[in-house]
């Protein structure tokens, strides 16, 4: 199970509207390496993992990319808020803001829902492996 | 900018809770780790104490801790993504 923490794993805090950027961040939430994908890829893998480290570690990656799903959310949130309806036009925000307006779905930045065939889960541990040092190499 | 004085010691608790997030991924694969398991300790105390703090002023920020002779403050604003969580 989880339980939920009422915080952010970091603060944000965006001063000024830019939808223009919610656009190109909205990648990193429901993107094919975005934190959606990141969260799923990793809590659905822990199941074939037969080391009780490896299997600690996934749990708590898995667990800590839905915080960082959480951050990005909130960063989309706060570039979309009280948009005025030039802004949303400059931006090239209209295509996302006719379907959701400024709600948060995940998709990437060209509007591309969120889908499962981002990431695998191919049931054994060396597999799974690799699939995440190509999806998740970095340290995001 | 001005923080208000809710937020500040929500940094310093997401500061501390930082730290240990970053010490747990450690110890998963280095559980015996004498110096990271100290480190984990020091921060697990200053996590409780900042946090036990906090909610004494704003309430829990977990729900399981809500002190309910003050009613349901679980769902009082300002939620995480809000920016008057943040500044």
């Amino acid at each position: 199970m989880w339980t939920y923490d009422k915080k952010l794993q970091y603060p944000v805090k965006i001063a000024r509207t830019n939808p223009a950027t919610a656009k190109i961040i909205m990648a990193q939430l429901g993107g094919p390496d975005g934190e959606l994908a990141a969260s799923q890829r990793y809590l659905s893998q822990r199941y074939a993992m037969p080391i009780k480290e490896v299997k600690g570690i996934l749990t708590d990656i898995g667990t800590e990319e839905m915080a960082h799903m959480e951050i990005v959310s909130a960063i989309i949130h706060q570039l979309t808020r009280d948009m005025t309806p030039e802004e949303i036009k400059k931006a090239g925000f209209s295509e996302y803001f006719v379907n959701h307006t400024a709600g948060i779905w995940p998709s990437d930045a060209t509007g591309v829902p969120f889908t499962s065939a981002y990431f695998q889960s191919k049931g054994d541990p060396i597999t799974d492996l690799n699939e995440d040092l190509a999806a998740d190499g970095t340290t995001a | 900018m001005m923080m208000n004085e809710r937020a500040m010691m929500l940094k310093k608790i997401q500061a501390a809770c930082f730290a240990l997030e970053d010490i747990k991924l450690f110890l998963d694969t280095h559980p015996n780790d004498r110096g990271a398991l100290e480190c984990y300790s020091k921060y697990q105390k200053i996590y409780e104490m900042l946090v036990k703090e906090f909610e004494e002023k704003y309430g829990a920020l977990n729900a399981e801790r809500v002190d309910t002779n003050k009613g349901w403050t679980w769902v009082n604003n300002p939620w995480p993504w809000e920016m008057e969580a943040n500044s």
